[in-house]
């Protein structure tokens, strides 16, 4: 018994291990083409000296986290008051909630980038309404600029922010809360210092995902920056696609990466000091 | 059930009897939209006249069609690549493509010389204009130096510097009396221009949507192919080529499988006869290259005499575009 029991073990591990290997060779063998390519051909580091010593270059950077981490903090704010609310209301609205999010999820980002066009506009629904009201003289310029592209990526990565959370949120127990208020606490104290504090495993999960995704997004900064919001995404592709700069556009991509990663880890070690320390 | 299942099993052997045995097939890579259609047409018609199978693959833009020749080098499935001819002479440049064997295709005599590559067929021309809409902008433009008009603050869109292989920046050169060996007037013309920007486009395919969204009154430089559809009398777009000279794409093909060179060839000798070229021009709203050829009445007012269009130097353009990229980047794509 105790032999077969080892044997399923070992067969469960090696089904689960094989995939998991599988996807972390493919990453690795193609993180290692990418540090080939910025090296390859180019003298003494030539293409990070180039992208890291020019402002140009540097902008990207400085551009692609600023609007990740814009969009990672107005995402998780909405997010998890959306969360929170799925734990709240009845089956049928919380059925509700999830096919629209699902279908937000599945519908083809191109379209609805251009549905924010259409909306959001110089001539669009929101501009043609508040200058018919009065409300303004001339079309308030919502895209084309840092807060379209924010507000694209809010839009396209709400589903990423919302799930985790909710399903942490949908296991705290509703007898801490009643605890709670028992001993005096009133709503808010209660969530601030029980629902809140269990939820941050989902909050964490959230960040990273959402902070992730906004920093690799191509076709949102595209469409709604208007040219002057490219992000690092845009720039690796025109390096590469526009001017075959294969080594200059594995250069800025490998130093996005570093980066990114670098803070992720910062914020998940952190987060876990936290949870550990409550 | 079992009926049916019969039925299925011989409507299928039917329908395996019909296909051709052994049919060649040809992959012809094109962009999508209207540009597809048109190659749909002589693709098809191809495939009726000697009896192959014509499939087509999509790039997004000309040059992720080259990337994916470059991708597939080594063992290429595209066998034809529509693309324009200074794409093409990059990828000639990376041996991407097959040598054009003009003894081995006696149809390509329906083409004057020129037209004839080494390793790729100019097919038709496209035209460039500023395009506007009536409704949007506050006057009628005519000129290039329109495009700086105050009352366009705001109101103007205009490319990137990589736009149709850096055109827009050789036209605001040419537009002021310089060219490609000479930026300095372009690039002082795009300074002006910077104040009535509103959002760049870097694809056609933009151009049109933020025309047509009504987010631009004005785009700086379109493609005629793209906006034919939306020109005519009673259109509130109209589409301008400015006096002075002209700048034009050329579609042309290219092979890019050296196993299947035989049937690509006939296929380049297929699209330079009149029938084709006009069947496509039909479609795209672009000028043959083949003489006997006609264009559709859509763009003939807009013909510019072979005098005006600027025969631009791309080995000069495709060698310092990088460059200009960085400069426009710095100075006019950025608030």
């Amino acid at each position: 018994m105790t032999t077969q029991s080892a044997r399923a073990s070992l067969g469960t591990r090696a089904a689960l291990g094989a995939p998991a290997l599988a996807v972390l060779v493919l990453i690795a063998a193609a993180l290692s083409s990418l540090v080939v390519a910025s090296v390859a051909a180019a003298p003494w580091f030539a293409h990070y000296r180039k992208f890291l010593g020019d402002d140009l270059y540097l902008a990207y950077l400085y551009r692609s986290f600023r609007v990740a981490g814009w969009t990672t903090a107005v995402t998780i704010v909405i997010g998890y008051a959306v969360a929170y609310t799925m734990t709240r209301v009845s089956a049928p609205v919380r059925r509700l909630i999830v096919m629209l999010l699902v279908l937000q999820f599945f519908s083809v980002s191109v379209t609805r980038i251009y549905s924010i066009i259409l909306l959001l506009g110089n001539n669009g629904a929101v501009n043609r309404s508040l200058l018919a009201l009065g409300a303004i003289d001339a079309p308030v310029r919502l895209i084309y600029n840092e807060l379209g592209v924010i507000i694209g990526l809010v839009n396209a990565s709400l589903p990423f922010a919302v799930f985790p959370i909710y399903s942490v949120l949908e296991r705290v127990p509703p007898s801490l809360r009643e605890a709670a208020y028992t001993l005096g606490a009133r709503r808010a104290r209660s969530f601030w210092q029980v629902v809140f504090p269990l939820s941050l495993p989902g909050v964490s999960a959230s960040v990273v995902i959402v902070f992730l995704y906004s920093l690799g997004a191509f076709a949102t900064p595209l469409m709604l920056g208007g040219g002057f919001v490219d992000l690092i995404s845009v720039f690796a592709y025109e390096q590469a696609i526009n001017f075959s700069n294969y080594g200059f556009a594995a250069a800025g991509a490998i130093v996005s990466t570093v980066l990114g990663l670098a803070l992720v880890y910062a914020f998940t070690a952190l987060v876990e000091r936290r949870t550990v320390t409550a | 059930m079992h009926r049916l299942g019969g039925l299925s099993v011989v409507l299928a052997v039917v329908l395996l009897a019909a296909l051709p045995a052994g049919a060649e097939t040809l992959v012809i890579q094109t962009w999508s939209g209207t540009w597809e259609n048109g190659a749909r047409a002589v693709g098809d018609a191809f495939a009726r006249k000697y009896n192959v199978e014509v499939k087509y693959e999509l790039q997004q833009n000309t040059r992720l069609g080259i990337a994916k020749l470059r991708a597939q080098k080594d063992n290429p499935t595209i066998d034809i690549a529509f693309s324009t001819n200074d794409a093409l002479e990059q990828a000639a440049a990376e041996n991407l493509l097959v040598p054009i064997d003009v003894k081995a295709a006696p149809g390509l005599a329906a083409l004057p010389p020129k037209f004839v590559h080494k390793n790729y067929l100019d097919v038709m021309n496209i035209l460039f204009g500023l395009v506007y809409r009536k409704d949007l902008a506050p006057f009628e433009l005519t000129k290039w130096s329109d495009l700086a008009d105050p009352r366009l603050k705001g109101k103007l869109g205009v490319p990137t510097a990589q736009f149709a292989g850096g055109r827009w920046l050789i036209m605001a050169a040419l537009a002021n009396g310089g060219n490609e060996n000479n930026m300095d007037p372009g690039m002082a013309y795009l300074k002006r221009l910077k104040p009535n920007i509103l959002a760049f486009y870097a694809t056609d395919g933009e151009s049109v949507k933020v025309v047509q969204s009504g987010e631009v009154a004005v785009a700086g430089l379109g493609i005629l192919s793209d906006f034919a559809k939306l020109l005519g009398p009673s259109s509130q777009y109209r589409f301008v080529i400015p006096d002075g000279p002209v700048l034009t794409s050329v579609v042309a093909v290219g092979m890019a499988n050296p196993k299947n060179a035989a049937l690509s060839l006939k296929f380049v000798e297929f699209l330079a006869q009149p029938e084709a070229q006009t069947a496509y021009c039909g479609i795209i709203n672009c000028t043959p290259v083949n003489p006997s050829a006609s264009p559709p009445d859509a763009i003939k007012e807009f013909r510019p005499s072979a005098d005006r269009i600027y025969a631009a130097d791309f080995a000069v353009i495709n060698k310092k575009l990088p460059e200009w990229d960085e400069w426009y980047k710095k100075e006019i794509q950025a608030r």
